[in-house]
Order: C-alpha cells, then sequence, then structure tokens
C-alpha cells in the first residue's frame, strides 16, 4: 500500500488493472474529497454531492480499461464526475440553486483570487448568490480554474473543448461576473 | 459520506464481484463499429452527394425557372429534394460520430462541421466528374437509385432529332421520340433556333391530334441548352422503360 502512495494516477491504473484490483481504494482516496467539492460548487447540494462521487467511481472503476495512460487521469476522472453532475442537473433543473451552508464552511482557498480579478470587497455569501447567477458553462470554467486551481489544457480535457474556448468562456465569466458584483444603483 | 464509508463500499463492491470492470475486448468493439459507423455515413454522404450533382447535371432544374410559371412544377419534380435530405442526414450522423473522437473537441464545432460537409461536398463533385454514376447505374442493385425520367405529364427534356413544319421531334435520353408542336405563344427565353442536335427542356401539355396517330406535345415555353448535361446514354436493356404517349416518327 505505501508504495500505491508513491505512483502517479496513471501508473497506478496500470497496476489495477495487470494485478490489484483493490488497489482502487487509493484512486477514492486520491479523489473523493476534490470530486465532492467540485460538484458540491457546480451546483448540487452536499449530500446530491456524494451519490454523484459514488455513482463517479463505479462509473470509472467499470471502464478503467477504456482509459489511456497517455492522458491525465484527473482530466478523466473529472470529465466523468462532470458529466454524471451535469445530467442530474438536466434532470432535475436544479443547477441554478444549491445549498453553499456547508460550502462556506470550508476555506476556499482560491477565493481571493477571485475577488482580486474582480477588484471588489464580497464577502462570502455575497460571493456565493453572484457565482449561482451565471450561466453554467462560464461558472464551470470559473471554478476549474480558480476554485480547483486546473490549468487551460486540463479544462478543455475536462470539459471537451477547445483551449481557445476555455480562454474565452473565462473571460466572459469574469465579465458576467464582475457585473453581478457591482453594487446596484 | 466521510472518505472510509465510500472506499470500504467501493473495496467490498470489487471484492465480492459485484462491481466489475468491462472487459479489453468491449472497448475494442466499441472503438470499431464508431469507426465504421463514422466511415459509413461518410461515405453515404459522399455517394449521396455525388447522386445530388448527377441529377442536378442532368436535369438542371434551375433551368425550368426561367420558363415563367409553368416552370415551377417541373422545377420541384426535378429537384433532388430526398437526396439532399438523405445526405443532410448523413452529414449530421457522421459529424455526430466524429464528435465522439478525443481529437475532435479541439476544434471548434462550427469549424469540424463546415470541414466534414465541405469535404463531403468536393468528394460527391469529383466522383460524378469522373463518371462513376454512367459506369455503374446499369448495375442491377444500384438500378432503383438511378431510375430517371426525362418525361412528366407536363414537362420534358431531350435532343431535337428532326425539324418539322410546325415544330420538331424530340428524342429524350431514354430514347423517347415526341412530337412537339412550337407557334408564336411559345415562350422561348434563349432563342428560338430549334435546330437539330440542340438540347431543349419544354413545360406544355400533350394532346390528341385526329388527324395523326397519336399524340403531340404544344409546347408553352422552351428553353434550349443551358444546364443539361446528362451524358450520351448507352441504354443496352439494363433498365426497363416504356416509352409514354409517343408519335413514332415513321
Amino acid at each position: 500500500m505505501a508504495n500505491a502512495k508513491a505512483l502517479s494516477d496513471e501508473a497506478l491504473v496500470e497496476l489495477i488493472i495487470k494485478d490489484d484490483q483493490e488497489l482502487f481504494a487509493e484512486i477514492v482516496t486520491r479523489y473523493q474529497d476534490k470530486l465532492e467539492r467540485y460538484i458540491t460548487r457546480l451546483g448540487s447540494s452536499k449530500e446530491q454531492s456524494q451519490d454523484i462521487v459514488q455513482d463517479t467511481f463505479i462509473k470509472s472503476y467499470k471502464n478503467l480499461r477504456s482509459f489511456n495512460p497517455k492522458f491525465k487521469f484527473s482530466s478523466w476522472i473529472y470529465r466523468i464526475a462532470h458529466n454524471e453532475a451535469v445530467n442530474l442537473f438536466k434532470k432535475e433543473s436544479k443547477y441554478q440553486k444549491f445549498s453553499f451552508s456547508d460550502w462556506l464552511s470550508e476555506v476556499l482557498p482560491s477565493s481571493s483570487n477571485v475577488e482580486e480579478e474582480v477588484g471588489n470587497k464580497i464577502d462570502l455569501e455575497q460571493l456565493k448568490k453572484k457565482l449561482d447567477k451565471l450561466d453554467l458553462k462560464y461558472k464551470e470554467v470559473l471554478i476549474l480554474y480558480y476554485l480547483e486551481e486546473k490549468k487551460y489544457a486540463e479544462i478543455s480535457k475536462i470539459l471537451k473543448i477547445p483551449t481557445s474556448t476555455v480562454g474565452i468562456r473565462l473571460k466572459r465569466a469574469k465579465k458576467q461576473f464582475k457585473k453581478l458584483c457591482q453594487p446596484q444603483r | 459520506m466521510p472518505t472510509t464509508k465510500v472506499k470500504e463500499e467501493i473495496t467490498s463492491k470489487i471484492k465480492s464481484g459485484e462491481l466489475t470492470m468491462k472487459p479489453k475486448w468491449y472497448f475494442v468493439v466499441g472503438t470499431a463499429l464508431l469507426f465504421q459507423g463514422t466511415l459509413g455515413a461518410i461515405l453515404l454522404g459522399i455517394f449521396v452527394s455525388n447522386l445530388c450533382f448527377y441529377h442536378l447535371r442532368n436535369y438542371g432544374p434551375f433551368g425550368y425557372l426561367f420558363l415563367g410559371r409553368e416552370g415551377f412544377s417541373p422545377f420541384l419534380e426535378t429537384f433532388p429534394w430526398k437526396l439532399l435530405i438523405v445526405a443532410g442526414l448523413s452529414l449530421i450522423v457522421g459529424y455526430k460520430l466524429l464528435k465522439k473522437y478525443e481529437f475532435s473537441y479541439s476544434k471548434h464545432s462550427v469549424y469540424l462541421f463546415l470541414i466534414l460537409m465541405a469535404s463531403i461536398l468536393i468528394a460527391g463533385l469529383l466522383t460524378d466528374l469522373a463518371g462513376f454514376n454512367e459506369r455503374v447505374r446499369h448495375n442491377r442493385f444500384l438500378n432503383p437509385v438511378y431510375s430517371e425520367r426525362f418525361l412528366g405529364h407536363d414537362w420534358m427534356m431531350g435532343e431535337i432529332r428532326q425539324k418539322t413544319n410546325d415544330g420538331f421531334i424530340l428524342e429524350t435520353p431514354q430514347g423517347d421520340l415526341v412530337q412537339i408542336k412550337v407557334n408564336k405563344q411559345t415562350v422561348s427565353p434563349h432563342g428560338n433556333q430549334f435546330d437539330e442536335g440542340r438540347r431543349v427542356r419544354l413545360v406544355g401539355a400533350f394532346y390528341k391530334d385526329a388527324s395523326r396517330s397519336g399524340d403531340f406535345f404544344e409546347a408553352k415555353a422552351a428553353g434550349l441548352d443551358e444546364g443539361m448535361r446528362w451524358r450520351r446514354y448507352q441504354v443496352k436493356g439494363a433498365m426497363t422503360h416504356k416509352p409514354q404517349r409517343l408519335l413514332l416518327v415513321k
């Protein structure tokens, strides 16, 4: 197990496929919190995000042999989680509202970056309300870039859009967010 | 749900065999089917767009629009609507399957669609220009696709075989011979030099002539030469065709 912790995601996946399927538990350890946080920020409740994450792990395990080790595993599993979340949102049409109370209790590591970017002093409660009003396609790039701290290339792989589109959506997301954050006259 | 609980649940499902990985062959077969489906849709798109070009070349349907109001009905009859729809559907299916490949998402969707459409159209056009249709149209499996008619109830097209006192004898590409009557009221936007060997499209009506042994076609409008680019037919019995309301030249 100590060996497994030292392996990269891609090497670990190869080992799981060839040798020891139970090592998948290490994948769960590495990604559960990250994926739950991401899905919650996208727009689900804490309880829903836990279910989605469990479904994500089940789906990723079943399809593990389709993973190409030339690519990053984190992009692959984030993509599965993203699709599961979006599918649920489409079914329930609830992606506009979510409970941030649990999310607020966590310190957003990059929230200060977001504030610096928009140039406004807002508290986290306000941040949540503003983020809620964004279109999903802008919200997801904003979250992945600032809160999940992913690079353009990885966001491109997760969302299956060209890298240039990531840049465009981020620019528009910041513009929209800045507009929302401006005080009402 | 704490991490340990999820981990335990997943691990126990793996141990018990409740959760299993799909076998490698499943993805290999999936990839092969995706490839075949994509290739099939694209090839169908090329073949059908090739047929569109073939029909547009043969019939030149837009030429009927120059013949006035009467030309609108033969335009609708000769324009390859169904082929265009099938070509469009093949393009859409091919595009949707192509989007499943990893390389496709790095290209803008609109550009990918336009590139695919342009490729299919260019390949279809080149296929027609290379004479593919003339070579395969007598094939018994493809015969239904190439069933053609150059003769409708109020329109026809063909080559002028012989001039007569009040018009000419027209031969359609399928060998039908028809007595054509033209008069001063016949609209002819491209001139009225109805010389032997020229190609002509006509709009009008069939009439019975009591003084002759068959029907004749009175032309209300006639268009010479343009848009009718069928290649010389070699009807060697491969297509069954019944001549319609002919007055055979004796």
